[in-house]
C-alpha cells in the first residue's frame, strides 16, 4: 500500500507533533525539527507538510486558547489521528524488521 | 514589555487578509507575528518588517488562498495560458483587424510619448541648477504717455544697490554683444559671449570640467567645453589667451556644456569690472538667500528705483518700476524687450489636449474594433461558459486581450518614437536625446497609460461578451453589431469630429502664418541679405566702400547700411523727444533708428511725402529725419514736412519725409511711431538686397566682395524673410506640428472606419448578394454600403465647423492682420475627409461588390 507511506520529512513531522502535545502548533513545530535536525527547513515547507498531512488525515487539529502575544490570535494545536499513529507505526515496524536483519558485526567492525 | 509594541507593516497584513483563506487566516497570521517578534528583538525594526513582507508574499500558495472567489480560484491563475493562446489566436483570426487595431494604437501612443517629451523639456527650462529657484531677474518696465513697455534690461547698478538688502546674497549683470574673438589661429563670430560681473558664478553654479571659478576676476574669461573645442581642438585650454574684440581674456575654466532647456545659452563668460563701457543696460540677476524672500523684495526694488532712476525718469513724464522674475518662469513669461527666447504655455497646454485628442481616437478605435470583433467569439464564449467558466473569468480573457494588444502597439510605438524623434527635434530646435524615451518615468508613464487604455478601452466588450447567454449563442442566435449601433455611431461621429477640427485648425493656421509672412510686413518680397557688420571703428570706410561697390553689382538692387538695432528685429532703441502735437511741446519716448540714404530702397519702402536723405544728409547731425505715417497720425500733424523733432541735447531735426507703415518689430502689434534719422557712422548690418534670380552665385560674389574688401571679419548673414519667420518661431513650429499631428488623427479617424466597414460589410455579404441577384446596380450597393458612415462625417461636421471657429478666433486675436474665417476652408475640410473616409472604405465596398452572389448564397 504505496498511498500510506510517509516520506521522511512527513514522518519527522508527524513524530514531532506526537512528541510535542499541547505545544504542536507549526512555528515551534519548525524550531523543534530545525532543533534536533540541525537542518533550516523553512516555516513555509513546515506549514504546507502540516496542511497536507491534515489533508490526508494523518492529523487533526484545533484552535487553542488565545493569548496576548501573536497580536491576539490563537493557535493551531496539531494532535496525530489514529490514521497517524498507525501510519508512524508502521513505519517504525518497517524500520525495526529492517535493524533486525542486519547482521552484529556491521556495526561493531571499528 | 512596557513600551509601545511594534507591530509588522498594517499593509502587508492587508494583502494577507485579501489573500487568504480565513480558516488558514488565524493561525498563520498569528505564527507570522510571533516570527515578526522573535526577529524584532534579534535583527531590528528594519529587517523584521521586510521579512514580514517576504513571508507574506512566500505564503501565497494554492492551499492558503481564498476558495470562494472566482477571482483567485486556483483555476484561475492555471487558465492564464489558455487565455493567451485563445486571445492570439483570435488575433491571428482577425489579422485585419488586429493590425488596425495595433496601428493605430501605436500611432496614438508614439504621438502621445513625442508630445510629453517636447513638453517635459519646455517645462524643464532653467530648472537645472540646484539654487534656480532662488535666482531671480531684474526688470524694468516703463509707461508714458505714448507707449509702455517691459525690459528685460536694467541698469547694472541695480544688482549693487540691491545688496544691501541682506536678503540677497549675490548678484551679477551680463551682457552680450556679436563679438570677434581670435584664440589658438582660430578667429570665429560670436553671438554668445557674455561680458559679466565677477559675481557671476556665485549666482549660476555650472559644474566645471577643469580650472576654478573661485576668484573670477575682471580680464579672465571661461568658456564651456565646446567652445574650448573649437579654438584649441585637443589641447588644454586653461591659462591660454583668447582676444574678444581687440580685448585680451586669460582662460582660467572650462565648463560643461550647457543643457538645451536653458535661455541663458552661453559659450563664454568674459569677465568685467564695469558693463558700462560694453553697454549701459544689461541683464541682471541676484541670488536670494532663500526662495521664500521673493515675497518682500518688492519694496526694496521700489527703493532702489526710487533712489537711482527715478529723477530721471521723471523728466520725461515717465512711470518705472524694477519687477523680479524668478529665473524658472522666465521661459514662460511675457515676452519683454531685448528678452531670451520664449515659449508660450497656450502651445503648451494645446499640445497635450492634442495628444490626449489622438490618444482618444486611438482608444476609441480600438474599442469599436474589438466590439465589433466580439460578435464573432460569441460562439466561443457559449461553449466556454457551457463547460464551466465564470463572467470573472471571461471577463479576465478578454480584457487580457485588449491589454495584449495595447503592449504590442506600446512596442511597435518606440519603433516610432526612434524615427520621429531627429524629426520633432529639428522641428522643434531641440536636442532630445533618445534616452529620454526609455528613462524609468516615461516608461512607467507609458505603461500605465497602455494598462489604462487597454482595460478602459477592452472593458466594455469584456461585460459585453460576458453577458452572453450561452443558449442563444449555441443556438446560432448571435446578436449583431447592429445592436450596438448607438456606440459605434456615436464614437465614429467623436473621432471626426476632433481630426475635422484639426483639420480646419491646420488650414487655417497656414493661411494666416503665409498672409503674416508674405504680404503683410509692408517691405520688399525680394531676398534681402541681412550682414552683419562687427562693432570695430577701422572697418567703417570699409563697410561703406564695400556698401557702394557692391550696388554697382549688376544682380544686386540695392545695398545699404543700418546702424544698432536699425533693422526689422523685435528689439528697439526707444529715445525722448520733443515733439509738437499741434498745440504744445511734448516730450515722448520714440522708437528711433540710424540708417543711410539707400535704406529705404534695399528695404522696399514707399514714400507717402516728401523724400530720402542726401549723402551730405547722413554725414551730418541729424538735421533732417523721416517719421513713418503712424507718427503723423499720433500726433496729428496735417503738414508734417514742416514740422520738427527736438532731441534732448537740442539738435532739432527737419521732417523730411514720411513713408508709409512696415512692420518693423512684429506683425502682432500694432505699428508703433519711428523717427528714422540719417547715420552711417556706427554700422551695424550691411542690407543687401538681390534681384529674385540673382540665386547661389549672387550670395557667392557677395561673400566673395566681403572676404577681399574686409580682411579678417569673418562674414555671416541671414535673410530677411528668415529673420522675420524668426519673430514667429512659436507659432510656426506650432504650424508645422499641428500638420504632423493632423495626418496622425485622420490617419487613425480612417484606419478605425477601415476596421470597422470591414466588418460591417462582411456581416451584409448576404444582403449584398441578394440584391445582387435581384438587379441592384453598382452605384446603388455603394450608396447602401457606405451612406451610413458619411452621414455619421456629415453629423461631426455639423459638431466641429462652431467649435472650430470659437477656438481659432481665440488664436486670431493676438494678431493685426487676420485672414477672414470663410466657408471654402470648412468645405475643402469636410470633402478632404469625406474623400479620405471612401477611400478607407472602398477597398472593402468594393470587395463586397465583386464577389460572386453564387458563392455567398451557396453556403445557405
Amino acid at each position: 500500500m504505496k498511498g500510506t507511506n510517509l516520506g521522511e520529512f512527513e514522518e519527522l513531522v508527524l513524530l514531532a507533533v506526537a512528541a510535542m502535545q499541547e505545544e504542536a502548533y507549526s512555528l515551534a513545530i519548525t524550531e523543534e525539527i530545525n532543533k534536533i535536525t540541525k537542518r533550516n527547513i523553512t516555516f513555509g515547507v513546515v506549514h504546507s507538510a502540516l496542511d497536507r498531512l491534515e489533508k490526508k488525515g494523518f492529523l487533526k487539529s484545533e484552535m487553542g486558547g488565545a493569548t496576548k502575544a501573536r497580536g491576539g490570535r490563537r493557535k493551531r494545536i496539531f494532535s496525530i489521528s489514529p490514521v497517524g499513529k498507525e501510519a508512524l507505526l508502521k513505519a517504525k515496524d518497517q524500520r525495526d524488521q529492517l535493524w533486525e536483519m542486519i547482521p552484529d558485526f556491521v556495526f561493531n567492525q571499528s | 514589555m512596557k513600551k509601545k509594541k511594534i507591530l509588522p507593516p498594517l499593509w502587508a497584513d492587508r494583502i494577507l487578509e485579501w489573500y487568504c483563506d480565513p480558516p488558514v487566516l488565524e493561525d498563520l497570521q498569528g505564527d507570522l507575528y510571533e516570527r515578526f517578534d522573535q526577529r524584532m528583538s534579534r535583527s531590528g525594526q528594519f529587517r523584521a518588517r521586510l521579512f514580514y513582507f517576504l513571508d507574506v508574499l512566500r505564503f501565497i500558495r494554492p492551499y492558503t488562498l481564498k476558495r470562494n472567489r472566482h477571482s483567485l480560484n486556483p483555476s484561475f491563475i492555471f487558465m492564464l495560458p489558455s487565455y493567451l493562446k485563445s486571445s492570439l489566436r483570435s488575433m491571428g483570426r482577425e489579422k485585419l483587424n488586429t493590425a488596425v487595431s495595433i496601428s493605430g494604437l501605436a500611432l496614438g501612443l508614439a504621438v502621445f510619448c513625442l508630445i510629453s517629451l517636447y513638453v517635459g523639456d519646455e517645462l524643464k527650462y532653467d530648472r537645472y541648477l540646484p539654487n534656480a529657484e532662488r535666482i531671480y531677474r531684474i526688470t524694468l518696465s516703463y509707461t508714458s504717455a505714448s507707449s509702455s513697455e517691459h525690459a528685460a534690461w536694467a541698469e547694472p547698478t541695480v544688482g549693487p544697490m540691491l545688496m544691501e538688502y541682506d536678503k540677497v546674497v549675490a548678484s551679477t549683470s551680463l551682457v552680450n554683444e556679436k563679438s570677434v574673438a581670435d584664440a589658438g589661429s582660430q578667429t570665429f563670430r560670436e553671438e554668445k559671449f557674455f561680458y559679466a560681473t565677477t559675481d557671476y558664478f556665485h549666482v549660476f553654479p555650472y559644474p566645471l570640467v577643469s580650472g576654478s571659478v573661485e576668484d573670477f576676476s575682471p580680464g579672465e574669461a571661461v568658456i564651456i567645453e565646446s567652445t574650448a573645442r573649437k579654438y584649441f581642438g585637443d589641447h588644454d585650454p586653461i591659462n591660454q589667451v583668447i582676444e574678444v574684440d581687440k580685448k585680451e581674456f586669460v582662460i582660467t575654466a572650462v565648463l560643461q556644456d550647457l543643457p538645451s532647456h536653458t535661455d541663458l545659452k552661453v559659450d563664454a563668460i568674459l569677465g568685467m569690472d564695469q558693463l558700462h563701457e560694453v553697454s549701459g543696460w544689461t541683464f541682471n540677476y541676484i541670488l536670494l538667500k532663500d526662495a521664500d524672500d521673493y515675497k518682500d523684495l518688492q519694496p526694496k526694488l521700489d527703493k532702489v528705483f526710487a533712489e537711482s532712476v527715478q529723477l530721471e525718469f521723471d523728466d520725461y513724464n515717465t512711470k518705472g518700476q524694477y519687477h523680479a522674475e524668478a529665473l524658472p518662469d522666465v521661459h514662460f513669461g511675457s515676452p519683454k524687450l531685448f528678452d531670451t527666447p520664449k515659449s508660450s504655455r497656450l502651445n503648451i497646454y494645446l499640445f497635450s489636449s492634442i495628444a490626449f485628442l489622438i490618444l482618444i481616437i486611438a482608444g476609441m478605435n480600438h474599442l469599436n474594433l474589438s466590439l465589433a470583433s466580439a460578435t464573432d467569439r460569441q460562439l466561443e464564449v457559449g461553449i466556454r461558459k457551457a463547460i464551466g467558466a465564470q463572467n470573472d473569468q471571461l471577463r479576465f480573457q478578454f480584457l487580457l486581450k485588449s491589454i495584449l494588444i495595447c503592449f504590442m502597439a506600446l512596442v511597435l510605438s518606440y519603433g516610432l518614437i526612434f524615427y520621429c524623434l531627429p524629426l520633432l527635434n529639428t522641428l522643434t530646435d531641440k536636442n532630445i536625446i533618445w534616452t529620454e524615451a526609455l528613462s524609468v518615468n516615461m516608461i512607467v508613464y507609458l505603461m500605465g497609460s497602455v494598462l489604462l487604455l487597454g482595460i478602459v478601452s477592452g472593458s466594455y466588450p469584456a461585460f459585453y461578451l460576458a453577458s452572453v447567454k450561452p443558449i442563444e449563442s449555441l443556438k446560432d442566435k448571435v446578436s449583431k453589431l447592429g445592436n450596438r449601433g448607438l456606440w459605434l455611431k456615436g464614437s465614429v461621429v467623436l473621432q471626426f469630429t476632433i481630426s475635422l477640427a484639426l483639420i480646419i485648425s491646420t488650414i487655417f493656421i497656414s493661411r494666416q502664418m503665409n498672409l503674416v509672412l508674405s504680404k503683410s510686413h509692408g517691405m520688399t518680397v525680394d531676398p534681402v541679405m541681412m550682414i552683419d557688420v562687427p562693432w570695430n571703428e577701422n572697418i567703417t570706410g570699409q563697410v561703406k566702400q564695400l556698401r557702394n561697390e557692391l550696388s554697382s553689382l549688376a544682380f544686386v538692387k540695392s545695398a545699404a547700411i543700418a546702424g544698432f538695432n536699425s533693422w526689422p528685429t523685435t528689439d528697439m532703441d526707444i529715445d525722448t523727444y520733443e515733439v509738437n502735437d499741434g498745440e504744445d511741446w511734448e516730450t515722448k519716448p520714440f522708437n528711433n533708428i540710424e540708417v543711410d540714404a539707400t535704406y529705404f530702397d534695399a528695404l522696399g519702402l514707399e514714400f507717402i511725402a516728401g523724400r530720402s536723405f542726401t549723402p551730405e544728409e547722413v554725414n551730418g547731425e541729424n538735421e533732417t529725419v523721416v517719421v513713418n505715417r503712424a507718427m503723423v497720425e499720433h500726433l496729428g500733424w496735417k503738414n508734417p514736412l514742416e514740422e520738427t523733432v527736438a532731441y534732448e541735447n537740442g539738435v532739432e531735426s527737419r521732417v523730411i519725409g514720411v513713408i508709409e507703415n512696415f512692420n518693423f518689430n512684429s506683425v502682432k502689434d500694432q505699428f508703433k511711431p519711428m523717427l528714422i534719422f540719417p547715420a552711417d557712422r556706427y554700422p551695424a548690418k550691411l542690407l543687401v538686397r538681390l534681384e529674385a534670380q540673382a540665386g547661389y552665385k549672387g550670395l557667392d560674389q557677395v561673400e566673395q566682395q566681403w572676404r577681399t574688401s574686409i580682411k579678417g571679419q569673418p562674414f555671416s548673414f541671414e535673410f530677411l524673410r528668415n529673420s522675420i519667420q524668426d519673430q514667429y518661431r512659436a507659432d510656426l513650429t506650432m504650424q508645422e506640428v499641428f500638420n504632423f499631428f493632423v495626418i496622425v488623427a485622420i490617419s487613425i479617424a480612417c484606419l478605425g472606419l477601415f476596421g470597422l466597414i470591414a466588418i460591417s460589410t462582411s456581416q451584409r455579404m448576404r444582403e449584398v448578394s441578394i440584391r445582387k441577384v435581384f438587379g441592384a446596380r453598382t452605384t446603388q450597393l455603394w450608396l447602401l454600403l457606405s451612406k451610413n458612415y458619411i452621414a455619421l462625417i456629415l453629423i461631426a461636421f455639423i459638431i466641429s465647423v462652431p467649435l472650430t471657429a470659437i477656438g481659432l478666433n481665440a488664436w486670431l486675436e493676438d494678431f493685426v492682420y487676420r485672414v477672414p474665417m470663410t466657408i471654402d476652408v470648412f468645405v475643402v475640410a469636410g470633402v478632404v475627409t469625406i474623400l479620405a473616409a471612401l477611400l478607407a472604405m472602398s477597398i472593402h465596398i468594393v470587395r463586397a461588390i465583386l464577389v460572386n452572389p453564387s458563392k455567398i448564397l451557396n453556403h445557405e
